[in-house]
């Protein structure tokens, strides 16, 4: 003790549900189980121990259609850095966790995403690697709706400033299939189509965007852009999530595509109207007695 | 006038889903109306997870955490400055908490509570009321505001302009993004100034911006590491080019791409930007060198399949056609993954490597199989049958083989109909279908009653471009039943084989509501007793479609077609009367009932024509972001023989009309008034229907 100029300290944290951002965009939650300890060598301060990370929620704006250009940097991992003393010089080795632990809602689209990560180094200079998964999720565009794959967010011990992308989802209507991939990096995501029977990007694009297999001008692309069809939780996107409308491959008689909508109410129930061969258009309720 | 109840129907049902998305029963919400409260309380049991119709465990983090989920969503919704109050309910008491924005109020953090109720007051709502737009002069004035304001109508809502900081941000990165693709790429903005009125909610905003030089690039190499080997050669480039973020991505993918299909999986690509000569001030010149490492050559191991056993791997192997023991092309097997998709019989495909890296990789395509069988009842209303019940049985991957058929039947007060299809998707794997049916239906037309029954077979296709292509042998027996048979001789007991030939290729900008763009249209049938008809006849039927947008906001639609039937023996033994062309109704000639502007015979029955033309002209004027009128002509011109041997009088309609867009197309109200009905033609008619009309 004589040889010490700090006392030793040995601090427990720990909590359940603990509210630990509440952002305009996120709000996250978690069980804390941490321990704040001085070393017993000149190492100084310790911060260890476990965040299970659970019931959070993130609103996002991503829109990979239109990338969000308003010029701010984006921010970079670690996301945090305090160099006042005496925090600068604490060191962390804490895991954090969450099986499914924050639901992401945008206008777009809707996933739950499970975290793995670890933060070592220290309050000055934070490193945070891992990664963040999505399992599952849906993306919706006007004209089609992307089937998330499992994906992930990754940050890798040889570049910690960087955030890696590797999703990808598929969507297939009509005849089409697209399948999208995000790739490289947060600040510089690669958002690639592609699609069976092939088509041109501007195509693909206008496919998404208006459910058209083919047509000219990107004059409704525009408009989509702009207004945002699908705008954040309006009453618009409670329907279009359960509304699939297809343009058939049939035209009427008079030369008109064959246009469907279902809106599914629930699994067995369904509300279908179409045009049909004779230019008549006809509602039905659906009931699914059998499936398989 | 045309009843539609069906739309009604479905407005019913919707609002009753809406209604039913109402969350928990504990936790509530107040003062946005019925479908706001209900909007605001799925999206919040969404957030929190909360289960419907299920109380919720109410503590203070959830509802601190519900009350600021309120007042964020308030916000993007451009009420900036919303009012949330909870009253809640613990043990019989009752408290009182508010929240305004900045969110600063806490709750004991101990606190728990039965029920909660959220009353929102959200006050103004704030929307763009004038924009100023200083600095640039690429784009015009009109086009820049449309960037903040997207639509310019006669009668705009507030809700149509909301203002929020994240849309304002938004919408001048656009303006940015549109400047960086004209080659600005260091566009900037220099000022902004926002005034909002805390009363009215208007915001004025005056913006400035600095283009910046305009970048063109100069002198292109690529540089190349292929297995070791460092190759350097120069790309010809036009001089001028514009150096954009596209341009950029664009020559990134030609050089991965090459990389890719040679069998280079891991191959990286990136650009070197270098300052080069600068040949005037405005204009600034880059150098780009590409580096691309292609990495080791990877072998493709073999090719696996996981989930779905019941299908044959045989079919899904012959959808991949990927070479085993060769390059691993990426491309390909991304274009593999996708044809097995579109099969139709998986609700998803993923794809995997095993292992992840190393020179042999197994390609592993994991399937999840949708729906197989399924058996529908259905009961509805259709404009023309009325009401409607039938069923339908749809068997996927029958057999294992991805094929697919489909059983139907309906009866109407005006229609039966039954119909069995077997189709082939991915047909010789490529996109084409190839299907057969059987069909028998009866429909009760204006005037008189049609039949029709046998078999087809034929395939479809799309091309790349989007041309639309099919082929049909049928075989059937038509039959029509009319009530002045003596008055007009046709043939109406037939057995019509025949070869049909289909084409369609569409250049709108929209299928459900098009704005802008074209489409034409052509179907050509010959019935020969060489392929086992009774009759011999051709019949040809062209046609297209033209939008014009004449301003912002009023459109010129216009719709052109037209129709034969002819044969080189007896029109009247050889032309069947199902066959013929009957228009009028609220796709065609609107001063007229359905089928109503076509040839009569002497007692003034509707006998259809051999030969006929129509125009049909729209002037839409949209006065609302989903709200305009119309203006039409219809005129249509008929041949009751040949091909216009015995012309009646042309047929014209003027009419005016109301729309309101919807997802599923505008809901259209019309009145057409003939200007020259016949003798019995009524002065016009009112239609209320769904859809666009050509």
């Amino acid at each position: 003790m004589t040889d010490r100029t700090e006392p030793l300290w040995n601090l427990t944290v720990a909590g359940l549900n603990v509210p630990m951002v509440r952002t305009k965009e996120m709000i996250l939650r978690g069980d804390l189980d941490v321990k704040v300890a001085t070393g017993q060598s000149s190492e100084g301060v310790l911060v260890s121990g476990t965040l299970n990370l659970l019931r959070s929620t993130l609103l996002v704006d991503f829109n990979p259609l239109a990338p969000n250009l308003a010029g701010s940097t984006p921010t970079r991992p670690p996301f945090f850095r305090i160099t006042e003393a005496p925090f600068a010089e604490w060191r962390f080795d804490l895991k954090l966790l969450g099986d499914q632990f924050m639901r992401v809602c945008s206008p777009y689209f809707r996933t739950t995403l499970s975290a793995n990560m670890d933060l070592k180094g220290s309050f000055a200079n934070p490193e945070l690697s891992g990664s963040v998964r999505n399992t599952g999720g849906e993306l919706h565009f006007p004209g089609a709706k992307f089937s998330l794959d499992e994906g992930e967010a990754f940050i890798e011990a040889g570049r910690p400033d960087v955030v890696q992308l590797d999703f990808s989802g598929i969507a297939q209507k009509a005849s089409r299939v697209i399948i999208m991939e995000v790739s490289q990096t947060l600040d510089d995501p690669r958002v690639q189509f592609q699609a069976t029977p092939p088509m041109s990007n501007a195509a693909i694009v206008r496919f998404l965007a208006t459910g058209s297999n083919s047509g000219g001008g990107l004059g409704n692309v525009g408009l989509y852009l702009g207004q945002g069809m699908l705008g954040s939780g309006s009453l618009n996107s409670m329907v279009t999530e359960n509304l699939t409308v297809d343009i058939g491959n049939q035209t009427t008689r008079s030369g008109r595509s064959l246009i469907g909508a279902r809106y599914q109410i629930s699994p067995q129930w369904a509300v279908e109207g179409d045009y049909d061969v004779n230019g008549a258009y006809n509602a039905n309720l659906i009931w699914s007695i059998f499936k398989r | 006038m045309t009843p539609n109840p069906c739309k009604w129907l479905i407005a019913a049902v919707l609002i009753g889903l809406v209604s039913s998305a109402a969350a928990q029963t504990n936790l509530s919400i107040e003062g946005m109306g019925g479908f706001g409260n209900r909007r605001l309380n799925a999206r919040l049991a969404f957030l929190q997870n909360l289960e419907a119709k299920e109380s919720a465990s109410l503590d203070a983090s959830l509802i601190e955490d519900s009350a600021f989920l309120l007042v964020e969503q308030l916000k993007r919704d451009g009420h900036l400055s919303p009012t949330v109050r909870a009253i809640i309910t613990k043990d019989d008491q009752i408290y009182f908490v508010e929240w305004q924005v900045p969110y600063t109020t806490q709750l004991e953090i101990d606190a728990t509570a039965d029920s909660v109720l959220f009353q929102i007051e959200p006050g103004v709502l704030f929307h763009y009321d004038q924009i100023q737009v200083e600095g640039i002069q690429q784009i015009e004035a009109d086009a820049l505001q449309r960037y903040f304001i997207p639509s310019r109508f006669l009668i705009e809502t507030k809700r149509a302009k909301i203002f929020t900081e994240e849309n304002l941000d938004r919408r001048t990165g656009r303006v940015l993004r549109s400047l960086t693709d004209l080659g600005f790429r260091k566009a900037r903005v220099v000022s902004r100034n926002v005034e909002k009125n805390a009363v009215t909610g208007a915001v004025s905003i005056q913006l400035k911006f600095d283009p910046g030089p305009l970048h063109q690039i100069g002198r292109v190499v690529a540089r190349i590491d292929r297995n070791g080997v460092l190759e350097e050669t120069e790309v010809d480039v036009p001089t001028s080019t514009l150096l954009t973020q596209e341009w950029e991505r664009s020559l990134q993918s030609t050089f991965r791409s090459d990389a890719y299909r040679s069998g280079y999986p891991d191959a990286q690509v990136r650009l070197q930007l270098e300052p080069g000569s600068t040949s005037g001030d405005p204009i600034t010149v880059t150098n780009i060198t590409i580096i691309t490492d292609w990495g080791v050559p990877v072998t493709l191991g073999n090719v696996g399949f996981k989930g779905d056993a019941t299908t044959s791997r045989d079919v899904l192997k012959r959808q991949t056609e990927l070479k085993i023991g060769g390059p691993l092309n990426q491309p390909e097997v991304s274009e593999a993954r996708r044809k097995i998709m579109a099969l139709g019989i998986y609700k998803d495909v993923s794809l995997r490597f095993e292992p992840q890296d190393g020179e042999h990789r197994n390609v592993i395509f994991e399937l999840e199989p949708s729906t197989r069988q399924e058996l529908k009842l259905l009961a509805g209303w259709g404009s023309y049958e009325q009401l409607r019940v039938g069923f339908n049985w749809e068997h996927r991957n029958p057999f294992g083989r991805a094929h697919r058929y489909e059983i139907e039947a309906k009866k109407s007060f005006k229609v039966s109909y039954a119909n069995a299809t077997y189709s082939i998707p991915q047909a010789f794997a490529t996109p084409a279908i190839l299907y057969s049916n059987i069909t028998y239906g009866y429909r009760e037309e204006p005037s008189f009653e049609r039949t029709s029954q046998g078999a087809a077979i034929g395939i479809t296709a799309t091309s790349t471009n989007g041309l639309r292509i099919g082929l049909e042998y049928g075989l059937f027996k038509e039959q029509a039943d009319r009530n002045n048979e003596e008055a007009f001789e046709s043939q109406e007991n037939a057995t019509v084989g025949s070869l049909t030939l289909s084409l369609n290729y569409d250049q709108r900008n929209d299928l459900i509501a098009p704005s802008a763009g074209w489409n034409i249209f052509g179907e050509f049938k010959t019935a020969n007793e060489m392929i086992g008809s009774s009759v011999n006849f051709q019949k040809l039927e062209i046609g297209g479609s033209f939008h014009y947008a004449i301003s912002q906001s009023t459109r010129l639609h216009a719709g052109l077609r037209g129709g034969s039937i002819f044969s080189q023996n007896q029109a009247e033994t050889n032309i069947p009367f199902n066959e013929r062309f009957f228009n009028g109704g609220e796709n065609t000639v609107r001063g007229y009932r359905e089928d109503g502007a076509s040839p009569l015979d002497a007692e003034g029955s509707e006998i259809g024509a051999e030969t006929y033309a129509l125009l049909n002209l729209e002037i839409e004027q949209r006065f609302h972001s989903k709200f305009s009128t119309i203006l039409f002509l219809d005129t249509i011109v008929n041949s009751r023989q040949g091909f216009f041997e015995e012309v009646t009088d042309p047929l014209y309609t003027l009419g005016i009309g109301l729309r309101y867009q919807t997802v599923i197309g505008p809901v259209r109200a019309e009145y057409g008034h003939n200007l020259n009905p016949r003798e019995n033609d009524r002065a016009g008619a009112f239609h209320l229907s769904i859809g666009f009309p050509f």
